[in-house]
């Protein structure tokens, strides 16, 4: 989830809590106000009855007494000096409908009796004045809410806009491509201290990567020499005539172990190059003929393997730009790959369509791990012979293409799949 | 024949010294450029060996420099780089081949010869060793006269061993020249073997005087 709609799903539920709270407890104050303002005028008017009717006391036959109403009922002394005076809701009957009313409850000595005396006043007018205090609170707080959020929303947005930025030239950023990040400019000092601590973070990276890759490419050139001279020197001793049968297999298998040197050697160079681009050059690439090519110059070798292989390419030729030599160096290693990694008598089928090649084998029963086949020295079987190298071979030129490759295990196959974008 | 080595690593001289010495050239050394331009100066050579990193300057020069004076040597370039530009611009500059670096001194042994034949009988290439012999343009060969069917991948091995007569010629060396650039992705080159079996077949049926001969397991080697 976003930062922004994280905050925000966070703070609305708290705020409208808050509100609730807040918006309640306002709401109860002012009814509590309003409604002991009604109780004070109800006491305000007994005293004034109490005090009209000492001088009338018609009052004491008749129910009303400016705009309120009451009753009055005689009871013993007794029963008066245990009466507290008493408030409560009340309902008011008039021209035959149901009026919400408070009365007060309360007893009084006239001339030397004693009477019950209940007060009884409409509050319709307090009612609708609370109900109206209540939808003003609602409205005013609801729109509060609201209003935070909106801002919050818009503050967030441009606060974090930097970030954001930031985060994209992060994500655009590729090691070894030479691209520098852009500047993200912002008044904020944090974000412009991140900034400034990614473009360094992103100069070391480029640096120290170009230094291995320059390392890597030294190397395997340095060591390239050595070795062919070490080779050529057994070959030259191995052709002087009075040598040994004993001593002569010994010779060849230390050639043999320099010859896998080299060929790893100029496997580590070729991947420096591929990962350095120095292979500029681009043409249309007929992959469908490439792939029959490179199978009439491997068949001896498949044959003697006894591997049977099956190509299905009835769906269209698949042309593709790309350097001819580093499309020949891809297929060569997918196939040889199928082919060394195959069981005895198994088979190979090579799929081809408009825009993809699919290469499936049969060998182990068992899937490998997708994630770490394509990468350097990966190694299932222990043959002495696999270098560890021809697949990530085959991934750094479909990275450099943006050819995805993927693989995957179904019916007993190890299939490799090669999507070429189209266009 | 007379052939020029401009290298600089002396190892390499060395060995190629030797190697071509076997062959019965006569092989001559410059260590960099400035020898190296002195030599195609004063002498004629038959071919010249270019590295074209050398210290002192670009052994392409050494091309360009050869073309303003006027002298048509064949000119062999040997560079580590392997690089499709240096490739281009050295056949342009009048270069007769590129090798890469490492090789084998089979290829190298069978490049010069090349380039040699091209250049004495001018089209008309034949190899020839006791009673067999070759006719590289028509891909024909004959043994005491009489013609014999090869395939495509036993006359180049025969071709192969023919030039590099008994010397040992590696299999990974016949691999990549028969079967192509390719090939060293492979992981055994077993599959030699049955040309090999079928290429000695019909070479004794014919009755030839070469022989082929399996070198401890690494090879193979031509004896008369």
């Amino acid at each position: 989830m976003r930062l922004h709609y994280y905050t925000l799903r966070r703070l609305a539920p708290a705020l409208l809590l808050i509100i609730v709270a807040w918006g309640g407890l306002f709401y109860f104050l002012i009814k509590r106000q309003i409604e002991k303002s009604v109780d004070r005028n109800l006491n305000n008017y007994k005293l004034d009855f109490i005090q009209a009717i000492r001088q009338d006391s018609l009052l004491l036959t008749q129910h009303s007494f400016s705009s309120h109403i009451y009753h009055i009922t005689p009871i013993t002394e007794k029963e008066a000096l245990n009466v507290k005076d008493i408030y409560a809701d009340d309902i008011l009957y008039q021209d035959g409908k149901a009026l919400s009313a408070r009365t007060l409850g309360t007893a009084l000595a006239l001339y030397g009796r004693y009477y019950r005396l209940q007060v009884t006043a409409s509050t319709v007018e307090e009612r609708v004045l609370i109900k109206n205090v209540m939808y003003s609170l609602i409205v005013l707080y609801g729109a509060l809410l609201l209003s935070i959020l909106f801002v919050h929303h818009f503050l967030l947005r441009t606060v974090w806009r930097p970030f954001y930025a930031l985060i994209t030239g992060m994500e655009r950023f590729r090691i070894g491509h030479g691209e520098a990040m852009t500047d993200v400019s912002t008044a904020i000092s944090e974000f412009a201290l991140l900034n400034d601590a990614m473009k360094e973070l992103v100069a070391r990276a480029e640096h120290a990567y170009a230094q291995q890759q320059q390392f890597t490419g030294n190397a395997s050139h340095e060591l390239q020499t050595p070795i062919a001279i070490c080779l050529n020197r057994l070959e030259l001793l191995l052709e002087q005539d009075d040598i040994n049968p004993a001593t002569a297999q010994v010779i060849v298998s230390v050639m043999e172990s320099l010859s896998r040197l080299s060929r790893l050697n100029k496997t580590l160079l070729l991947l420096t190059k591929i990962e350095n681009d120095q292979f500029p050059l681009s043409s249309m690439v007929n992959v469908n003929n490439l792939v029959q090519d490179i199978l009439v110059e491997l068949k001896d070798w498949m044959h003697h393997k006894q591997i049977n292989i099956e190509l299905i390419r009835d769906k269209g030729p698949l042309i593709f730009c790309m350097n001819e030599a580093l499309a020949g160096i891809m297929i060569t290693n997918l196939l040889t790959n199928a082919v060394m990694h195959n069981k005895e008598r198994g088979s190979v089928y090579i799929m081809l369509e408009r825009n993809k090649l699919e290469i499936r084998n049969t060998g182990e029963e068992e899937a490998l791990d997708s994630r770490l086949i394509f990468t350097r020295f990966y190694k299932k079987s222990q043959g002495r012979q696999s270098s560890g190298l021809g697949l990530a071979l085959v991934k750094a030129i479909a990275l450099r293409y943006g050819l995805s490759l993927d693989y995957s295990y179904r019916d007993k196959l190890h299939i490799i799949t090669v999507l070429f974008p189209s266009g | 024949m007379n052939i020029l080595l401009i290298e600089d690593e002396p190892e390499l001289r060395e060995i190629v010294q030797a190697s071509l010495k076997k062959e019965g050239f006569l092989v001559q050394c410059a260590e960099n450029f400035g020898e190296g331009l002195k030599k195609i100066r004063f002498y004629d050579y038959d071919c010249i060996l270019l590295d074209i990193m050398l210290p002192g300057g670009d052994g392409l020069h050494i091309l360009k420099h050869l073309k303003n004076i006027g002298k048509s040597e064949n000119v062999i370039i040997i560079s580590a780089r392997n690089s499709v530009d240096d490739k281009i611009e050295g056949l342009n500059l009048g270069a007769d081949d590129y090798l890469a670096k490492p090789f084998h001194m089979a290829e190298l042994n069978a490049r010069i010869k090349s380039v040699l034949r091209r250049k004495t009988f001018e089209g008309n290439r034949t190899l020839e060793c006791g009673n067999v012999k070759m006719d590289l343009d028509n891909f024909s060969i004959s043994v005491d006269g009489i013609s014999l069917v090869l395939n495509r991948k036993e006359f180049d091995i025969l071709v192969h061993l023919m030039t590099n007569r008994s010397r040992l010629v590696s299999k990974s060396s016949i691999a990549e020249k028969v079967w192509g650039d390719y090939m060293d992705t492979a992981d055994d080159y077993e599959f030699i073997y049955s040309q090999v079996k079928n290429l000695r077949r019909k070479l004794k049926a014919a009755g030839a005087e070469v022989k082929i001969t399996a070198m401890y397991g690494m090879g193979y080697k031509l004896e008369v």
